[in-house]
């Protein structure tokens, strides 16, 4: 889609580095492995991927786990790597959160379960000290970002301070309230139509993320307070980790539609779920339209297999289409007049270009919606034909 | 990051259609193909049926037309007035295909019937490409080409277009496999239900149909006069489809012609048909003397070394320069034989511990301390005659050390390459690309001509040689079908028919005698049994063994009464000569394997 | 059924509660290591199946082997080393006999057995329809390290393993992964039968001797300077679970430009991988490479303790 995009975030979740001498591996991602053949190397390999297609994005995104297991040396090769891809991206802004394997919950190395992650660097994980002040204390921050987009970055493992607390995501309802009050105060002085994005960045899932082997037994226990309260303020994108399994959810909420994106893990060896998704890496584009105030997004994934490095993903491999495309509100399709159409084109068929051109709409829905409408649209006797890049390729009547 | 290797196999069955014509380096055999007509491209793996066939295509053919190869190379041709369709094929699709039948609870029935779609689907899917290339997208000629094709083969819930068509094509054959896999014979049964009939009726049914199908809509600016169906790895595949395409030659059908590929042994059912000259054209693409291939190796060298090292002149005979052993005629310089030259060190030296040479010499009034010419007729009725023999006996038979360091290695040279290679466009490219590849090793560009030092050439040929036999004992040997119950029991290997050989030949080189005339080759007695017979046809076609015929245009019709020898790519491992020796009976020359055990096989 | 969890577990002795155990007898004294260590099994009903060669019966540590096996109380199947479906027939009889067990567990050692026939014992789990999981445990005892020899027998049958062929129409170029033993150029000659567009070689480094690495090496040279180093993958030989995920991306990522054909010439853990990754790609095609019955009997011993990979199935 050519198009001119307000913001472009690049996303890498849970990198899950750890170092050479844990075994077994349970990533791709190692503290200082060799670099070659690039191939091999997950950051490598996307440096290349960024090289040979342009790849730029104004804001990098780490929604957590950058260690495995707590790893001190595998945080730090992965805060490493992020600014190296924050320089590859051009990147003015990298906003990463705490995921649970950033957290010494068995507390073996401190006392402290967030000794190692405290302790890291001056700036890390927010960009500025007082960003840094608030992250501890209240367990978020904002920032505005570039392309004038606000940024909201949740610490959902802040009270992860033993085995028992680690076994959910954590933002309960005080700091909700908290959070409520200082996005009400903030309102004050800058208004939130100052914003075109207001964008959300944590670790955990604050709605239920369920699949065929797993249950969804971790995910924020006031989920759903917390996205009404981001609603009400305007935060449309939230990007969260944790799951390791992409899905980009709407949720249609009395105010606004929100979409939820649960980013791939870039690194982690994904040791259950191989057969169902692969190591993702995503770049979301968002775009305010003017006229209507309608949002529309754009999600690329890309998929990692060692030795190949990085290529668009499929559907079949990796659960989520390179193109994933989306638009609130939600695009109506008038089944009539595609069937209309179809008839009065030849072969009854209508191609890419034609397609695009009489129906821009079916290219803005997300893949659910897009599977769902090709069910309904087949029970018309409408057959639709994606792209293995998950965008319509072409639609007839048989 | 993996990817296609730039390099790496010169195989030209997965290179595009206008990669082909981008490295293509004209034959007259191209121009025989182009004729209507059926045509059996007969060879060795890697001789170039396969660059020949796509070089028939639209594709290749625009390619070339545009890329200012024609010009380099002064050959123009006619394009064939027939739309060539290329049907894919490789090593592993035949081996899995003829599998089939060994899938557990699959019935015979069922096993071919499933062969059969799958040979269709995939022909269908070359036309259906080709098409596409012939007509574009989205034109009303498509619409009409695909409501056709869909009501001809019942194909349900499918749109009028080509890609639609082909993507039902794909799930059809893909449910059928996944149903093999599991060997879910009922799931299987249900999904052949609603295959059209015409899949797995005769090869050419499915694709025939089509093409009337696609021809009838065709506007007639783009409809092609005739079509050609292009299969290539015939020789591996099915029997019954091999018997069917075969049979097919002799067909008249002047609409569309059948161009296949098969080993170097005329098929059988073709042999004995009087007909058989007017049905189709057998073309011969390997060479039985050394001196044949010379010029195209010589096109394909300059070809390489323009593409590879551009910019700097770089000749054949620069790069390689000459071979003592096995340049030839005019291809050894003037002073050849005379007093200071190799061949005279040679002839001197060997004469001085080689008893028998010495003989042969004084009985021809040759003094042995002095072997020079006394005249061209000398020279070229024993000089040259013996050059070969005494060059291999001086390096091999001398005792350890005694080797001149001012000779060039034996198997190097620009000749001793292009024989070792036997013309064989894959093979050769290989060779000139590990040639290459030393030239330009240490990364520093090469900014002169590159001369392959001599020993480099032989460690690479020798290189070349042991990995040729490498094949040679990974290549399973294939009984025929009527001994098929012997297998397991049988003893011999296409590895040990080649080294029984060997070893013979080699024994002709170094015995005790100097040989004027040794045996280089053998001939198949009449009487030979199926397995011997079976054992040639694959070394053929492997290219082991090359047949050697009375014309370069000759092509065997039978293993029985033709001769054959060794490929010289073998030479350096039996430390043979790169020319073809008179012929011994077959059954002298495997007496070693006869001695060796008591063998079921030979 | 399908694959869905596989993982490396610590071997013990004390390793019980297998409702099924199937294992091989052949000529190699490893062949029975495993069922020695385990010995008897809790009173309960669990089926002991021996594979038993019909070639070799009398070569080197076979008859000793048989000679426990029964002693132990396993069940003889007479089965030739290159055929699956008599393997099949025993393997696919017995997981039949495990219906109404719940979540049963099972203990399959490869040690001795050859491709065709763990080949056919993953192909029987993956045919086999039941509704609760199943929980197999696959058993592999590394042999004492011998130098390779100087020569081996040409080759007598090279071909897809029956179940495994892919069968995929030729409309994209082969990808050959080879997993690279230390038989002096029996993998390129390979390479050069199949002619792939693209090779891609595995070998164990660290190997389960240090010695292997350098043989390994050599005797493929040529063939790993031609492929290039983004095609040459190192694996652990000790770390199953790291090196099935290895195989198991690089031949996820090659399937999309390529049709995956995957050979192992080395180690027979690597060759379980390979089955187990096309388990889960259908498309991907497992070919085999041997001798047949010119193979060299030789008595491989045991060396160290075996290798337990778990792997569960829905």
């Amino acid at each position: 889609m050519d198009k001119k995009w307000d913001i472009t975030l690049a996303i890498v979740s849970d990198l899950h580095c750890h170092e050479e001498t844990f075994s077994p591996k349970e990533s791709w991602l190692i503290a200082g492995a060799s670099r070659k053949p690039a191939g091999n190397h997950p950051i490598q390999a996307l440096i290349s991927l960024i090289r040979s297609d342009s790849i730029r994005a104004e804001v990098i995104i780490c929604p957590g786990d950058l260690a495995n297991r707590v790893s001190r040396v595998g945080m730090m090769q992965s805060w490493e790597h992020l600014h190296e891809l924050k320089r590859e991206l051009n990147s003015t802004l990298l906003l990463t959160t705490l995921g649970n394997h950033d957290v010494d919950c068995h507390k073996k190395q401190n006392a402290d379960p967030f000794y190692i992650p405290r302790n890291l660097r001056e700036t890390f994980p927010a960009p500025s000290e007082e960003e840094l002040k608030d992250f501890w204390s209240h367990g978020f921050y904002l920032v505005s970002g570039p392309c004038s987009c606000d940024f909201l970055v949740l610490n959902t493992v802040i009270s992860h301070t033993d085995e028992a607390t680690a076994k959910r995501g954590t933002f309960d309802h005080e700091r909700i309230t908290c959070l409520d009050e200082i996005l009400t105060e903030r309102t004050r002085t800058i208004s939130a139509s100052t914003f075109k994005h207001r964008i959300v960045v944590m670790h955990h899932h604050p709605l239920l993320h369920s699949s065929k082997r797993f249950s969804s037994s971790d995910v924020l226990a006031f989920g759903d307070q917390l996205l009404s309260v981001l609603n009400k303020h305007g935060f449309q994108f939230i990007v969260h980790g944790h799951r390791h399994e992409p899905r980009i959810t709407r949720l249609s909420a009395a105010l606004n539609d929100q979409f939820v994106l649960a980013a791939g893990s870039f690194s982690a060896i994904l040791a259950e779920l191989s057969t169902s998704t692969r190591n993702l890496f995503h770049i979301a584009k968002l775009q305010r339209e003017t006229t209507n105030n309608h949002l529309m997004g754009e999600i690329l994934t890309w998929e990692y297999n060692k030795g190949v490095g990085w290529r668009e993903s499929t559907s079949i491999s990796a659960a989520l289409p390179h193109i994933a495309r989306f638009c609130s509100p939600r695009p109506k399709i008038d089944i009539v007049a595609i069937l209309v159409a179809c008839s009065s084109s030849a072969g009854s068929i209508l191609h890419s270009k034609e397609l695009n051109a009489k129906f821009p709409e079916l290219g803005l829905l997300l893949p659910d919606e897009l599977a769902d409408l090709c069910d309904k649209l087949s029970q018309k006797g409408i057959k639709l034909v994606l792209a293995a890049n998950g965008t319509p390729d072409y639609l007839g009547t048989p | 990051m993996i990817s296609t290797p730039i390099y790496g196999a010169f195989n030209a069955r997965w290179l595009s259609f206008e990669d082909v014509a981008r490295t293509f380096v004209p034959v007259p055999q191209f121009l025989q193909l182009g004729h209507e007509s059926h045509s059996v491209l007969l060879g060795p793996r890697g001789c170039g049926k396969t660059t020949l066939l796509k070089m028939l295509t639209r594709q290749a053919l625009d390619s070339w037309d545009c890329s200012g190869r024609a010009e380099r190379f002064k050959t123009s041709f006619t394009r064939p007035r027939y739309e060539a369709i290329y049907i894919s094929s490789d090593v592993r699709w035949s081996y899995e295909l003829t599998s089939l039948p060994e899938t557990a609870g699959l019935s015979a029935g069922l096993s071919v019937q499933a062969q059969r779609i799958m040979v269709s689907s995939n022909a269908l899917l070359s036309i259906l490409e080709a098409t596409q290339c012939i007509i574009g997208a989205g034109s009303g000629t498509e619409v009409a080409i695909s409501a056709s094709l869909i009501t001809q083969w019942r194909l349900v819930g499918t749109l009028k277009s080509i890609a639609d068509i082909k993507a039902t094509l794909g799930r059809m054959v893909a449910e059928i496999r996944g149903h093999l896999n599991v060997g879910d014979v009922s799931k299987l049964k249900c999904a052949f239900d609603s295959v059209p009939p015409s899949f797995y009726g005769h090869t050419l049914d499915a694709p025939t149909g089509a093409i009337a199908i696609i021809s009838e809509h065709l506007p007639s600016e783009l409809r092609p006069s005739s079509w050609a169906l292009c299969y290539d790895e015939l020789e591996i595949a099915p029997p019954w489809l091999r018997t069917e395409l075969l049979e097919a030659l002799r067909s008249a059908n002047q609409n569309v012609f059948l161009k296949l590929t098969w080993s170097p042994l005329l098929p059988s059912g073709l042999r004995t048909s009087p007909e058989s000259a007017a049905d189709f054209k057998a073309i011969r693409l390997w060479h039985s003397h050394v001196i044949d291939p010379r010029s195209f190796c010589d096109e394909l060298t300059r070809d390489f070394l323009r593409e590879r090292f551009p910019g700097i002149e770089m000749t054949p005979d620069g790069f390689f320069r000459r071979s003592v052993l096995a340049a030839e005629g005019d291809e050894e310089p003037p002073e050849s034989y005379q007093q200071g030259s190799t061949e005279y060190e040679v002839f001197k030296e060997l004469a001085s511990w080689d008893k028998s040479f010495r003989l042969l010499l004084s009985d021809r009034k040759i003094d042995p301390d002095n072997p020079v010419p006394k005249s061209l007729a000398e020279k070229d009725q024993f000089f040259r005659k013996v050059k070969p023999v005494a060059l291999l006996r001086l390096e091999f038979m001398a005792n350890k050390g005694a080797r001149s360091r001012k000779r060039p290695a034996i198997y190097a040279g620009k000749e001793a390459v292009y024989a070792m290679s036997e013309g064989n466009p894959r093979w050769l490219r290989g060779l000139l690309n590990d040639f290459a590849d030393l030239g330009a090793r240490g990364g520093s560009r090469l900014t002169e001509p590159l001369f392959v030092r001599y020993a480099d050439q032989a460690r690479l040929l020798n290189t070349a040689c042991q990995r040729f036999l490498a094949l040679i004992k990974a290549s399973p040997f294939k009984l025929p079908n009527q001994h098929a119950s012997m297998s397991g029991e049988q003893d011999g290997t296409l590895f040990e028919f080649v080294n029984v050989a060997g070893a013979y030949f080699n024994a002709q080189i170094y015995g005790r005698e100097f040989p004027l005339d040794p045996v280089g080759s053998f001939s198949v007695p009449g009487n030979a049994d199926q397995i011997t017979v079976a054992v040639i046809e694959q070394l053929l076609e492997l290219g082991g063994l090359v047949y050697i015929g009375s014309s370069p245009q000759d092509v065997p019709i039978a293993i029985r009464g033709s001769r054959f020898r060794l490929s010289f790519i073998l030479a350096p491992i039996h430390k043979l000569p790169l020319r073809t020796y008179r012929e011994a009976p077959l059954d002298d020359v495997l007496m070693g394997l006869h001695d060796k055990q008591q063998m079921k096989l030979f | 059924m399908k694959l869905c969890t596989f993982e490396q577990l610590q071997f013990s002795e004390s390793l019980k509660g297998y409702d099924l155990i199937v294992t091989a007898s052949g000529y190699e004294s490893r062949a029975r290591f495993v069922a020695e260590k385990i010995g008897h099994q809790e009173p309960g009903p669990c089926t002991r199946l021996v594979l038993s060669f019909a070639e070799h019966k009398k070569e080197c540590a076979r008859p000793e082997n048989d000679a426990v096996f029964e002693g132990l109380g396993y069940k003889s199947s007479l089965c030739q080393g290159r055929s699956d479906a008599e393997v099949t027939k025993v393997v696919a009889h017995a997981l039949e006999n495990l219906r109404d067990v719940p979540e049963p567990r099972i203990l399959v050692d490869i040690s001795s057995m050859t491709r065709a026939w763990y080949g056919a014992v993953v192909r029987s789990l993956m045919a086999l329809r039941r509704e609760s999981k199943l929980v197999v445990h696959f058993a592999y005892t590394s042999a004492e390290f011998v130098p390779p020899p100087d020569e081996y027998p040409p080759n007598r049958i090279v071909g897809p393993l029956a179940g495994f062929t892919g069968n995929t129409l030729p409309t994209k170029p082969t990808a050959l992964i080879l997993g690279l033993g230390y038989d002096k150029d029996r993998a390129i000659g390979l390479k050069d039968h199949l002619d792939p567009q693209l090779t891609v070689l595995f070998y164990a480094d660290p190997a389960i001797d240090s010695r292997y690495v350098p043989h390994v090496l050599s005797v493929n040279e040529g063939l790993i300077r031609e492929a290039g180093d983004d095609c040459v993958f190192t694996y652990p030989y000790e770390d199953g679970a790291a090196a099935f995920r290895l195989l198991e991306s690089v031949s996820n990522g090659l399937t999309r430009d390529w049709r995956v054909v995957l050979c192992s010439m080395g180690p027979k853990a690597f060759g379980l991988y390979c089955f187990l990754v096309a388990s889960l790609a259908r498309d991907i095609s497992i070919w085999r490479v041997s001798a047949d019955l010119h193979e060299v009997p030789y008595n491989h011993k045991p060396f160290g303790m075996p290798m337990l990979l778990q792997t569960k199935w829905k």
